[in-house]
């Protein structure tokens, strides 16, 4: 793995890891309770991914997943600005949900083709869980298509899918605040 | 509307009863049933069914006892009982 | 325990502060027969047994981690039941009846949560027909 496959791998956990976030947000307040527990098991998978990946690249650099994940300042990440808004409104949440899977479709497919076979191998595995988020997506995608509000949110967010890599916005900052917080009361290189 | 959920353990074992889900549609029963009978890989497969699609069936009748329709249906043991005691008496008044 | 000074002084500094509602969690001592819980067979055994089970599991793990429970009456007794200091049962009734610290703040995310998405469930709900 060269270092150019080593940061196009840390942008795709990145963006798993920020949106996992973001998705475990709805825990408790998604407008159905099944809704709750789908959404939330797809949190949790995009952070696997993002854990899945991060290790990938640590044994690269020689580093620990945890490190790549947590110990670097918000403006190192390389997440795009889809992922890193708070966007607690259900049809913003959905236009999200759906652009991201689309792109991040096409994405694992050219990663199975890497000559890395740990790469590829991993980014089959990856996609297989990901066609139920594609499913999920799919679904609610159906239910909304007509509904203005919906495919305004769209409209509005597909410019942002590869946008913001290199410049993020104070809501990361704040995201990053949050999920660092315990690890930070600690001195830096303290093992977890 | 409501979906019944049935969850196969293992390849091989008969579905089972597991218990319900509340869906808008079949796409959104499928998902919520994989998520709440599923996702810790507690099953193989699912059955996913309307409720409206199930038909009930609970009200067998036996109006005359039809035991012969059943394995323990006759019972031979007293039958059995009798003819032994013919059988012996009958001896007995031949050897008399 | 693994770990700094400091970490583990988070650690204990956690079980301290849980220990109340962790003894709380099961609920009062109830006798089985008279839960509803347990007769419509939501739970699936009486409260304080519930309670004995979980004792006899995590204080064990507990005290061999070198952690301390901040109740100094709590210890197995000869009969093999754990004896501690009565819970406050009502401090659990107050909060669960909505009157605890937080019970407010808990409840009005939800109430703006289910508003908001009151659209969501509406057109969910009127294409199942």
């Amino acid at each position: 793995m060269n270092e150019s496959e080593a940061r196009s791998l840390l942008e795709i956990a990145d963006d798993e890891l920020i949106l996992g976030w973001r998705d475990s947000e709805w825990t408790g307040i998604a407008p159905l309770l099944e809704e709750d527990v789908a959404f939330s098991s797809i949190a949790q998978n995009e952070i696997g991914h993002a854990r899945a990946l991060y290790e990938l690249v640590a044994r690269e650099r020689g580093t620990t997943a945890d490190e790549l994940a947590f110990d670097r300042a918000p403006n190192e990440y390389r997440n795009s600005r889809l992922v890193e808004l708070r966007l607690l409104d259900w049809e913003k949440t959905i236009a999200r949900h759906w652009l991201y899977e689309q792109a991040d479709a096409e994405r694992l497919e050219r990663l199975k083709r890497s000559d890395n076979a740990e790469v590829a191998g991993l980014a089959a595995k990856i996609d297989r869980e990901e066609a139920y988020h594609r499913m999920h997506a799919k679904m609610w995608f159906d239910r909304l298509e007509d509904e203005p509000r919906f495919t305004a949110a769209v409209d509005e967010l597909r410019p942002l899918l590869d946008e913001g890599r290199d410049e993020h916005t104070p809501e990361l900052g704040e995201l990053w605040e949050e999920m660092t917080m315990v690890r930070r009361s600690q001195p830096a290189g303290t093992t977890w | 509307m409501i979906y019944e959920v049935f969850r196969q353990e293992r390849k091989g074992q008969p579905f089972q009863h597991a218990g319900s889900v509340e869906a808008a549609d079949k796409a959104f029963a499928d998902v919520y049933a994989r998520e709440q009978y599923g996702r810790r890989g507690e099953s193989t497969a699912l059955w996913i069914v309307p409720r409206e699609a199930i038909v009930e069936v609970d009200d067998f009748v036996d109006e005359l006892n039809r035991n012969y329709h059943r394995v323990d249906g006759y019972s031979l043991k007293q039958k059995l009982k009798e003819a032994r005691e013919r059988v012996g008496s009958a001896l007995v008044a031949r050897d008399r | 325990m693994n770990g700094t000074d400091a970490q583990r002084e988070l650690v204990q500094e956690a079980v301290t502060r849980w220990w109340g509602p962790l003894m709380q969690f099961h609920g009062n001592p109830i006798p089985k027969d008279e839960d509803p819980m347990y007769v419509w067979r939501i739970k699936s055994q009486g409260n304080e047994e519930a309670r004995q089970q979980f004792l006899d599991g995590y204080v064990p793990q507990i005290w061999e981690l070198g952690l301390t429970v901040p109740d100094p009456k709590l210890r197995k007794n000869d009969d093999g039941v754990w004896e501690y200091t009565e819970p406050d049962w009502d401090e659990l009734r107050s909060v669960v009846t909505g009157h605890g610290p937080k019970s407010q703040d808990r409840l009005d995310l939800r109430r703006r949560a289910r508003e908001n998405s009151a659209w969501v469930r509406s057109i969910v709900l009127a294409r199942a027909a």
